[in-house]
């Protein structure tokens, strides 16, 4: 009776037993599908980043059985045990990572979105599941470092990346130095971005105060310009308006020219281009100018407009030279020897015969662009004529003037 | 007796007209005393932020963009003039002034090949070979502002666009439409046009002939006798 007795009781357990299994199964079926039985063997470059105590499991909004858990959050998975059963959920499921903190009633929870269950999806506590997102809920907290970590490992996508990071990376349990370096490199990246972003606020708030007061002083540059008084103030405001960058004209035609600034300028490209003018023969464009003074200047460089504004100031009889403009808009300074300069190409005609414009330039190795506009003027001046052909535009010498 | 006639009017009313104009001045001198007291509080905070950000207008492009589009809205240069608040502090100049005098230098040289014209790609491609590091992070935007500086030069720096491509123009003389229509058709066969192309989209013959010739004589344009073709440099793939 008594063996009867056991055999019962250890039938019954057993029934029981099973019983209570399908109890569970039948609760859980419509559990994370997702998750599946681990698979001991390690991934290539995988690497353990972050573990945590105490996690339970939530099938969406229900808590499920697998709960006072150790979740781990390696590079390529989330694998929760507890030292019965391990499961695991490959990252590539996870589309979104949200978290709560903790409240009075609820622990800290972080809600990861998933993809949908695909067909090759190895076997798991099975079932399919209703909901398309589960929650990891921190009994004993840790929850911001996991979610941080989760996001990590899924901008990482080790995954997909295959077999490239493993030659010196040891074993990567081994935590400690090199995890630690790369959250610290993590880090880093992100405050970058949040520096960056509170430089674009900084900016903002810097507009703000230079909008005011750009409208004050766009308000009185109006009133000054129909007044039309002269006087200290009045120069110190165009000062101040145009250091500030406001382009208004009254600043333009009192200050472009007339400033000490672009006066000193004025002389000092003076001193520097006399050589350079003379080996060009004569002319230099402007573009050219602009380059070789910051060139030499290398630091604190000046703007094209300061360079054209200080060509301006420049004058034949203090520079030996003047900014001239042609029809077309091209700017050079010349030397003072325009009459020479005309005899000049006068004599490279006739010894030619006639020249195009390429052929001059070569010849008296000055850029191609000088050369049309020195043969336009001369032409303006009745030296020389044109001949349009076929094969290009010819000069010649002007003899329809010579009485 | 009646108020507003007489000389005692005609006093009152000189001394009324005198009182204004002084009341004006007077209000005037304190609106400028109230415009340079704040632009002292402006360049404060303009020093602070310069002392932070100096070296990032340097080095990101992103902060650059979003920099000139700000100075942009509140209708500000911070370009205009080499001393001003802004070149002195934050040192922006000095970036859009080498990038120009780079940009003059790199056109200059490859005049011969291309006449004057060259695509946004490719300038950007040669400056950054041109001076190593710092040059690495220069983007489209930056040239774009760059070239609007160097347009004062009057040497016709200029953004021409051609369809989809952006092309920059470095010699004077206006680009019409007909000749960006060209060189966009140009463009979607890798640089090579033929009459063909062009009769394609209704053109008569002497629209074609007028407008190669054009591009022809700036030197934008090569001809192919082999096959009656024309070729822009500007526009080769590498």
């Amino acid at each position: 009776k008594q063996w009867y007795q056991r055999r019962v009781r250890e039938y019954s357990k057993s029934r029981s037993e099973t019983l209570r299994w399908t109890q569970l199964l039948s609760k859980i079926s419509a559990f994370m599908d997702r998750w599946s039985w681990e698979n001991k063997e390690k991934r290539a470059a995988e690497e353990s980043r972050n573990s945590v105590s105490h996690v339970r499991l939530y099938n969406g909004e229900d808590k499920t059985p697998f709960d006072q858990g150790h979740l781990t959050v390696s590079t390529h998975r989330l694998i929760w045990s507890d030292g019965n059963r391990n499961i695991e959920l490959p990252l590539k499921y996870i589309t979104k990572v949200d978290s709560h903190g903790a409240k009075f009633t609820k622990s800290a929870k972080i809600i990861l979105t998933l993809h949908p269950i695909s067909h090759s999806h190895p076997p798991g506590p099975v079932g399919s599941s209703r909901y398309d997102f589960i929650k990891l809920s921190f009994v004993k907290g840790g929850h911001q470092e996991i979610e941080s970590s989760i996001s990590t490992c899924l901008n990482e996508k080790r995954w997909e990346k295959g077999v490239i990071a493993v030659q010196n990376k040891p074993s990567s349990l081994m935590g400690g130095g090199l995890v630690r370096i790369e959250q610290q490199i993590e880090s880093s990246r992100l405050n970058a971005d949040q520096s960056l972003n509170a430089a674009f606020k900084d900016i903002d708030n810097l507009m703000i105060k230079g909008k005011e007061m750009v409208a004050l002083a766009e308000r009185i540059a109006q009133k000054l310009s129909d007044v039309k008084t002269q006087g200290d103030e009045t120069v110190e405001l165009k000062s101040h308006l145009l250091s500030i960058g406001i382009s208004n004209p009254v600043t333009r035609e009192t200050h472009g020219t007339g400033t000490s600034y672009h006066k000193s300028l004025g002389s000092e490209l003076a001193k520097m281009l006399r050589k350079p003018l003379q080996e060009a023969g004569g002319v230099l464009s402007v573009s050219e100018v602009y380059c070789r003074y910051n060139r030499a200047r290398g630091i604190q460089l000046v703007s094209p407009e300061d360079v054209v504004n200080a060509c301006k100031t420049l004058t034949p009889e203090h520079h030996g030279m003047e900014l001239k403009r042609f029809s077309s808009g091209v700017l050079v300074v010349e030397g003072d020897n325009f009459k020479s300069i005309m005899d000049n190409l006068l004599q490279t005609i006739k010894a030619n015969d006639c020249c195009s414009a390429l052929s001059l330039s070569n010849i008296t190795s000055i850029p191609l662009l000088l050369a049309k506009e020195r043969l336009q003027a001369a032409e303006q001046h009745g030296i020389i004529c044109r001949d349009e052909t076929d094969d290009g535009i010819f000069f010649y010498e002007n003899l329809f003037c010579l009485t | 007796m009646r108020r507003n006639v007489g000389i005692g009017a005609v006093h009152r009313q000189r001394l009324a007209r005198e009182k204004l104009a002084q009341k004006g001045n007077e209000i005037a001198e304190l609106q400028v005393q109230q415009v340079s007291q704040q632009m002292d509080v402006f360049k404060k905070s303009l020093e602070e932020f310069a002392m932070k950000y100096k070296n990032e207008i340097k080095k990101n492009p992103e902060f650059r963009a979003r920099f000139q589009v700000m100075c942009s809205k509140i209708g500000v240069d911070p370009l205009a003039s080499s001393k001003g608040f802004w070149a002195q502090l934050l040192g922006v100049g000095d970036f859009y002034y080498e990038l120009g005098v780079q940009i003059v230098e790199v056109c200059l040289a490859t005049r011969p090949t291309n006449g004057g014209i060259i695509t946004m790609e490719d300038l950007v491609a040669k400056l950054g070979k041109s001076s190593g590091q710092t040059r690495k992070d220069v983007q489209s935007d930056d040239v774009i502002r760059a070239i609007g500086k160097l347009a004062v030069l009057g040497d016709g720096f200029k953004v021409v666009k051609a369809g989809k491509q952006s092309l920059i123009q470095s010699v004077p003389g206006e680009l019409t439409m007909d000749h960006t229509t060209a060189l966009d058709v140009a463009n979607k066969s890798g640089g090579r046009l033929t009459v063909a192309n062009l009769e394609m989209m209704g053109w008569p013959e002497l629209r074609i002939n007028k407008t190669m010739d054009s591009l022809m004589d700036q030197g934008m344009v090569w001809v192919d006798e082999v096959d009656s073709s024309y070729w822009v440099p500007a526009l080769f793939h590498s």
